[in-house]
């Protein structure tokens, strides 16, 4: 019983981390309708900003912490102006979007792993420990990702309450309507791209609190959080969200039940009976923006 | 290829032209062709597949800083015979499907006699591939019984069952006698997880878990958290470079006690591992920094200027495969055979079934079923070093 409650714990925790991941691509996913698979590279190369400016550079932590966000915001809003946005002017199909993000992304790998190596760098200034609750342990990067809930509910106030956010909302879900308002439709996937790449910078920091950073943290972070998106549904990030600590509880749990190489199947098992069963996610609109 | 050029790009032709740039630039394959290095004035060509990105990139280095050395050192004193050693050394991941995209490339579009190979996974891949185009490949990196009596394939590496016992009984004469599996799902970790197991449970041991994981994986939590929840005296685990140390350290975050004990450590344990690696027990290829044979002695003490440690057995193989190749490339030449045949340098191995033991003296010896036998240590993590505990020598 024990081992499941931590399992469950685990799964809860590693799940709001991965919602986190799920809510910052959502974010330009939703808007943008762009299966941005290049928000990995500003996911792996966040971590390596922080990484230089902090274990490298010997700066403080929080300086490092701070610089990076508006490193990731600039960089996800280059690959929009530089990319994106020329073969939309272009009116270039979604098939060359993709592929021009899959590009972005393996071009990235392939630099991080020539400039830093390809082998795991560790971000040792978050200090690994045990947290017990009783019988039940957990690690400080465990806790760590609890707090990912309070970005994602500073997102969806950024979303509800402010005039940028209404205007995100708006474009997502009928983006000829929000045009003919007189919304800068441009503008607002600017902004989606800024606002989802910032979002990078709390992630990925969870994320190699416990596994440290590599060329392919990216592409792994990616592919989970593309499938919570689609397994949630396009109606919003918080079905993305719940969809992604679903995710993480049912990974978590299920090496109870199936031999531990199943844990990277399942996402995908999940995410093929989706598609199959309800193409437009789980949750319908349960949670609309 | 600079900054300016990149702009220049970006400028003239859009963002995709960049990307198209930064690929070349990333992933541009630029060594001269076969034809060229083969053409090239007594130049002898030959392969090398390591794991040079993915998980185990960090192992990979370690193997290709040996190479280099042996290259080095051999083309710095004039060459075998006349013969400038180049190797062209190729990307396995780490994976099977990677491993037979290397050899095939070193096979059929370099055209390479001899390929130096690490992984059981990848060398069982490539040893058919090596047969059906008569490639002598040798192993310096797999551990497991599977690539033993193989054609075309030989091993200076120490298999399983040898890697594994002197392990067992060494954690068993500590007092354990419950063990839990936590082991890598390819090759490597399966047939090192199955020796552990037989010798473990052979000396009355129990093994109460036993857990997988990817080679890709860099998350071991779910797989720990039931670990822990069995209580073994001894935790074995089978990782590879920096996986290895990761996993250390997360198993002492989640405050498993167990005494940790693997096969084949390596410097990833130490780096990423830190803290938490101390007390480790491995066992491997036995190196000796005292060792008094003037050849070792030479290899020991040149790696340490270099890189400020003492080498592992995952640099020291690569180098003797090299410094053998040139001893079969003198000797095929000295037979009259032409040394860029697979079959000549075979039939010099044959013939000379034994070579220089660079990292602790004295002579490796090929075995028939194309196995090798020489000392090996059981050592411990201790003030981030590996110090050794234990030399086991081969039985006669």
């Amino acid at each position: 019983m024990t081992v499941l409650l931590t399992l469950l714990l685990l799964g809860l925790t590693v799940g709001s981390m991965y919602a986190l991941f799920a809510v910052s691509f959502g974010l330009i996913y939703n808007v943008t309708h762009i299966f941005h698979f290049a928000h990995g590279a500003v996911i792996s190369a966040a971590g390596y900003f922080i990484y230089v400016l902090v274990s490298l550079l010997g700066w403080p932590v929080w300086l490092g912490i701070a610089l990076a966000i508006p490193f990731a915001a600039l960089l996800g809003a280059a690959i929009e102006l530089w990319f994106y946005r020329p073969l939309r002017r272009r009116g270039a199909p979604h098939v060359a979007f993709f592929l021009t993000s899959v590009g972005i992304l393996t071009v990235a790998e392939g630099l991080l792993g020539v400039i830093f190596g390809p082998g795991v760098v560790p971000l040792k200034f978050l200090p690994l420990q045990a947290i017990h609750f009783g019988e039940i342990s957990l690690t400080t990067a465990n806790l760590s990702m609890v707090f990912a809930w309070a970005f994602i509910a500073l997102v969806v106030a950024f979303l509800r309450f402010t005039r940028s956010g209404r205007f995100m909302r708006a474009v997502a879900d009928t983006p000829q309507v929000a045009a003919s308002t007189g919304i800068d439709i441009e503008r607002t996937y600017l902004v989606s791209f800024l606002l989802g790449s910032a979002l990078t910078v709390p992630a990925v920091l969870m994320y190699a609190w416990y596994q440290g950073l590599t060329p392919a943290a990216g592409l792994s972070t990616i592919l989970i959080s593309s499938a919570a998106v689609i397994i949630g549904g396009p109606t919003g990030i918080l079905s993305g969200a719940i969809a992604a600590l679903g995710l993480g509880v049912l990974q978590a749990v299920a090496i109870v039940f199936l031999p531990s190489g199943w844990q990277d199947a399942i996402v995908f098992s999940v995410l093929f009976l989706v598609i199959v069963l309800r193409p437009r996610g789980v949750f319908g609109i349960a949670f609309r923006w | 290829m600079n900054l300016l050029t990149l702009e220049v790009a970006r400028k003239r032709f859009g963002g995709i032209a960049l990307i198209a740039v930064l690929a070349l630039v990333t992933v541009g394959d630029v060594r001269p062709g076969p034809a060229q290095a083969q053409a090239a004035a007594k130049t002898f060509t030959f392969g090398a597949m390591f794991p040079l990105t993915g998980p185990a990139a960090e192992i990979g280095q370690e193997f290709q800083s040996g190479l280099n050395m042996a290259v080095d050192d051999i083309n710095a004193k004039g060459g075998v015979d006349g013969w400038k050693l180049k190797a062209i050394v190729v990307d396995h991941k780490g994976t099977a499907l990677g491993g037979a995209q290397a050899m095939n490339q070193l096979v059929n579009l370099d055209k390479v006699p001899f390929v130096i190979t690490t992984f059981t996974g990848v060398a069982l891949t490539a040893q058919p591939i090596a047969q059906q185009n008569q490639v002598l490949l040798m192993n310096v990196g797999g551990t497991s019984n599977n690539l033993l009596g193989k054609p075309w394939l030989y091993n200076d590496q120490v298999m399983g069952e040898p890697l594994n016992a002197p392990l067992a009984q060494y954690a068993y004469d500590k007092g354990g006698r419950t063990a839990a599996l936590l082991t890598s799902e390819d090759a490597y970790g399966k047939d090192d997880g199955i020796a552990f197991t037989s010798a473990w449970t052979k000396l009355g041991g129990k093994i109460v878990a036993s857990e997988t994981f990817p080679l890709t994986a860099t998350d071991f939590t779910a797989q720990l958290t039931k670990i822990r929840a069995a209580k073994p005296d001894v935790l074995y685990a089978v990782a590879v470079g920096d996986t290895q140390g990761l996993l250390v350290k997360q198993a002492r975050a989640l405050d498993i006690k167990s005494t940790m004990v693997g096969p084949l450590l390596t410097q990833g344990l130490i780096k990423l591992g830190g803290k938490a690696a101390e007390g480790f027990i491995g066992s491997g290829i036995a190196v000796d920094p005292a060792t008094k044979d003037p050849a070792a002695k030479a290899f020991l003490d040149a790696y340490k200027a270099k890189y400020h440690r003492v080498p592992e057995w995952d640099a020291g193989t690569p180098y003797e495969a090299v410094k053998y190749l040139a001893v079969l490339i003198h000797e095929a030449t000295r037979s009259g055979a032409d040394p860029r045949s697979g079959a000549a340098l075979q039939k010099a191995l044959e013939a000379h079934p034994s070579f220089q033991n660079y990292l602790s003296g004295g002579q490796v010896h090929i075995l028939g079923d194309h196995g090798s036998v020489r000392a090996l240590d059981l050592s411990e993590v201790r003030d981030g070093k590996f110090v050794t505990l234990k030399v086991v020598q081969p039985a006669k």
